[in-house]
C-alpha cells in the first residue's frame, strides 16, 4: 500500500457546502450504502451486546457444544457449549475498540511527527524519517511476534503494536501533505501578510488536511480489525477470559478436525466487519474527494 | 543513477541495522525476563546466571548490541536454545520454503491481477467491469488467514481437489505446485484485487494522453496501441506496489504456513516464539527484515530506471 496522495487543494469548496454534497453521493452509491449499514449494524450490535446477546457469553453448557449453527445458536457453539453468537457480539467490542483507539492515537502521534518533520530543522526531517522508515521495516506480524509476548498478550500490548506500526504511515503521508501545502501560493501570500508559522499551520494547513486523514484512517480499519483478529489468532493478542474473534478463530481451527463450523462461524463477524469498513471508507473516499468525484 | 543505487542501498542497510537494534533492545527491555520465561519458573539463580553468561546478557545493553550486531556481520545469529543447532544454518534453510510462497503469490497478483485491470478498463462500465471492481475490493478486505482457512474448508477438506497440508512429495516438482495453491491465494488474493484496481485506473488514465489519440489518429492498430504503449506505462505502478506488497506477504505467510502446516520462517518464528526461543525469533527478524527493505528498495531503483523524475526528485 503506497502513500495514497492527499488532495490539498487552495480555494476549493469550503468543508461545509462539501458534508450535504458527500452524503448525497455517499447514500446513491450502492456499495457504500451495503457498508454503511453493515457497519452501523456492527456497532449497534456490540454496543449492546449485553442486551442483545441472547446467551451468557461466558456461560458452560457442555452437552450442547459443537452444535452447527441453528435458530437457537445463530452461529453454532464451541467446545464447552458456550454460544458463538454471543461470544461474537463481545468480540465485536474489543475489535471496534481496539480499531478505535488504535487508528486515533497513531493517527495523532503520525500528525505530530509529520508536522515537526516537515515545519522542523533539516536534521530532525531526516531523523523522523530514518526513524519512521525503520519501524516501516518490520513486517507488523513478524514484529508483533518478536515484541508482544515480552510485554504479555493483552488488549493493551495489541493496541500499542498496532500503534507502532501505524504511525509511521500516517507520519508519511501527513508530511508529505503539509510540505504541498507549504508550496502553494495562498501561504506564501499568507506568510507575506506576515502571519506566524502556528497560525498559518492551524488556520490553513491543519483543516486541509485533516479532512482526508480521516478518510485514510478510516480506511486503515479493517486493516487493524485484521490485525486484531490475526494476533489473537497467533496467542500474542487478547486472552481469555476475554472474547475476541481472533481467539474465536484459534479455537475454531484447532478443533478443525471435530467440526468446520466453529471457525468457519469466528471468520463470519471478521469478514462483515472487514467488508462493511472497506466498503464504507472506499465510498467515503469517492463522496468526499472532489477531485475523485469529478473525475467520474 | 549509480549514485541513486548508492544512495538507496546504503540508507537501506542503515534501515536494516537501526531496525535490528530496536528490535533487540525492545526484547531485552521488556517487562518481561526472556531468561526467566526460558528456563521456566523452578530455574534456580545460578542456571539463571550461567545462561546469561553463555548469552552474554550479564554486560551492559549497549555493549550486548554492539555484540550482536558485529555478529550478525559475520554470519553469526547465535544458537538455537532447543535444538543447539546455529540459527544462520536454520534460517537458511526455512527461509527459501517461505520465498517459494510469496514467489508463487506474486506470480498469481501479476498473473491475474494485471490482465483483469486491463480488461477492466478496456470494457470500462461493462458487467465485468463492475463484477471485477466489487470482488477487487472484497478480496482486498478479507483477512488472508480467514481465506487460508475458508479454501481449506472447502476446496481441501470438502471438495477434495487440493491437498490440505505440507509440502508435498521432496523431488515430486508437481506435487509441491498443487500444495502450493491454496497458500498461494491465501496470500496473493488481496493483491490479485489491488494490481487490479491500480492497472484499471492507471490505463484509463493512459488512454486518454494526447499520445495515444495521436497513435489513434496515425491509424496505427488498437491492439498495437494498447500493448505497446498504453500497458507498459500503466503496468509501471504495479511494481512499487509489488515491492511494499512483499512486506505484507511476510505477515500473511505466517498464517499460510501455520494454517497449512508448512514449514518457512513465518512458522519457525511462530514455533520460537511460542516457547521463547529467542535467537530464534532474532533470526527471524532479520532476515524479514532485509527481505522487506530489499525489495522496496529494489522497486524504488526500478522505477527510477523507468521514471527518471523520481531520480531527480531525490537526489
Amino acid at each position: 500500500m503506497s502513500d495514497p496522495a492527499i488532495h490539498t487543494q487552495a480555494g476549493g469548496p469550503s468543508a461545509k457546502s462539501l458534508i450535504p454534497e458527500g452524503l448525497r453521493h455517499l447514500l446513491a452509491d450502492p456499495m457504500g450504502l451495503f457498508g454503511l449499514v453493515l457497519v452501523l449494524s456492527l456497532v449497534f450490535l456490540s454496543l449492546f451486546a449485553n442486551v442483545l446477546a441472547p446467551y451468557d457469553p461466558a456461560k458452560i453448557d457442555v452437552p450442547s457444544k459443537f452444535l452447527p449453527p441453528s435458530w437457537d445458536h445463530l452461529l453454532g457453539t464451541d467446545e464447552l457449549g458456550r454460544d458463538m453468537f454471543s461470544r461474537a457480539l463481545y468480540g465485536g467490542r474489543v475489535a471496534l475498540k481496539v480499531a478505535l483507539i488504535s487508528t486515533l492515537v497513531a493517527l495523532a502521534i503520525g500528525t505530530i511527527l509529520g508536522f515537526l518533520a516537515a515545519y522542523g530543522p533539516k536534521w530532525l526531517d531526516n531523523a523522523i524519517v530514518l526513524i519512521l522508515d525503520t519501524v516501516r521495516a518490520y513486517p507488523t506480524i513478524i514484529f508483533a511476534l518478536a515484541v508482544g509476548p515480552m510485554f504479555g498478550a493483552g488488549i493493551w500490548t495489541v493496541v500499542g503494536i498496532l500503534i507502532a506500526t501505524s504511525v509511521p504511515y500516517y507520519g508519511r503521508i501527513v508530511r508529505t501533505a503539509a510540505l504541498t501545502v507549504m508550496q502553494s501560493e495562498y501561504i506564501d501570500a499568507e506568510r507575506a501578510m506576515g502571519a506566524s508559522g502556528l497560525r498559518i499551520t492551524c488556520v490553513h494547513v491543519l483543516p486541509n488536511i485533516i479532512g482526508p486523514m480521516l478518510i485514510i484512517a478510516s480506511m486503515d480499519i479493517p486493516v487493524i480489525i485484521t490485525a486484531e483478529a490475526g494476533l489473537s489468532f497467533l496467542g500474542v493478542g487478547i486472552k481469555p477470559p476475554e472474547t475476541s474473534w481472533g481467539l474465536m478463530l484459534d479455537q475454531g481451527y484447532r478443533f478443525i478436525g471435530r467440526t468446520p463450523w466453529m471457525v468457519i462461524s469466528a471468520g463470519i463477524p471478521v469478514i462483515i466487519a472487514t467488508l462493511g469498513f472497506t466498503f464504507l471508507g472506499e465510498a467515503l473516499r469517492d463522496a468526499f474527494d472532489p477531485k475523485i468525484r469529478r473525475g467520474r | 543513477m549509480l549514485r541513486f543505487c548508492a544512495r538507496r542501498i546504503a540508507i537501506g542497510f542503515v534501515i536494516v541495522v537501526l531496525a535490528i537494534a530496536t528490535i533487540y533492545v525492545l526484547v531485552q527491555a521488556a517487562p518481561g525476563d526472556p531468561i526467566a520465561l526460558m528456563l521456566g519458573p523452578r530455574a534456580t539463580p545460578e542456571m539463571i546466571a550461567a545462561l546469561e553468561a553463555r548469552l552474554g546478557l550479564d554486560q551492559p545493553l549497549p555493549v550486548q548490541v554492539l555484540k550482536f550486531l558485529i555478529g550478525v556481520f559475520q554470519g553469526d545469529l547465535g544458537v538455537d536454545i532447543k535444538t543447539k543447532r546455529l540459527v544462520v544454518d536454520e534460517v537458511l534453510e526455512q527461509l527459501p520454503y517461505t520465498l517459494y510462497l510469496i514467489f508463487a503469490s506474486l506470480l498469481l497478483a501479476a498473473g491475474l491481477g494485471i490482465p483483469l485491470g486491463c480488461f477492466s478498463a478496456l470494457h470500462r462500465n461493462s458487467l465485468v467491469d463492475r463484477l471485477v471492481g466489487i470482488l477487487s475490493v472484497s478480496v482486498i478486505a478479507v483477512p488472508p488467514l480467514i481465506i487460508a482457512i475458508y479454501g481449506m474448508i472447502l476446496f481441501a477438506v470438502h471438495l477434495r481437489w487440493l491437498p490440505a497440508i505440507g509440502l508435498g512429495d521432496r523431488g515430486d516438482l508437481l506435487d509441491q505446485i498443487h500444495h502450493l495453491i491454496l497458500p498461494a491465494i491465501a496470500v496473493g488474493i488481496g493483491w490479485v484485487g489491488y494490481l487490479a484496481r491500480l492497472v484499471r485506473a492507471a490505463m484509463l488514465e493512459v488512454l486518454n494522453e494526447d499520445y495515444i489519440l495521436n497513435a489513434r489518429a496515425f491509424g496505427l492498430p488498437e491492439r498495437w496501441i494498447i500493448f505497446r504503449y498504453a500497458l507498459r506505462i500503466a503496468v509501471a505502478p504495479t511494481i512499487t506496489v509489488l515491492g511494499i506488497g512483499v512486506g505484507y506477504m511476510l505477515g500473511s505467510a505466517v498464517f499460510a504456513e501455520i494454517v497449512f502446516a508448512r514449514p518457512g520462517i513465518g512458522k519457525m518464528m511462530y514455533d520460537a516464539v511460542s516457547v521463547r526461543n529467542y535467537p530464534v525469533t532474532m533470526g527471524v527478524v532479520l532476515a524479514s527484515t532485509i527481505l522487506l527493505v530489499a525489495s522496496t528498495t529494489l522497486s524504488d531503483i526500478i522505477n527510477a530506471m523507468i521514471d527518471p523524475r523520481i531520480r531527480e526528485a531525490q537526489e
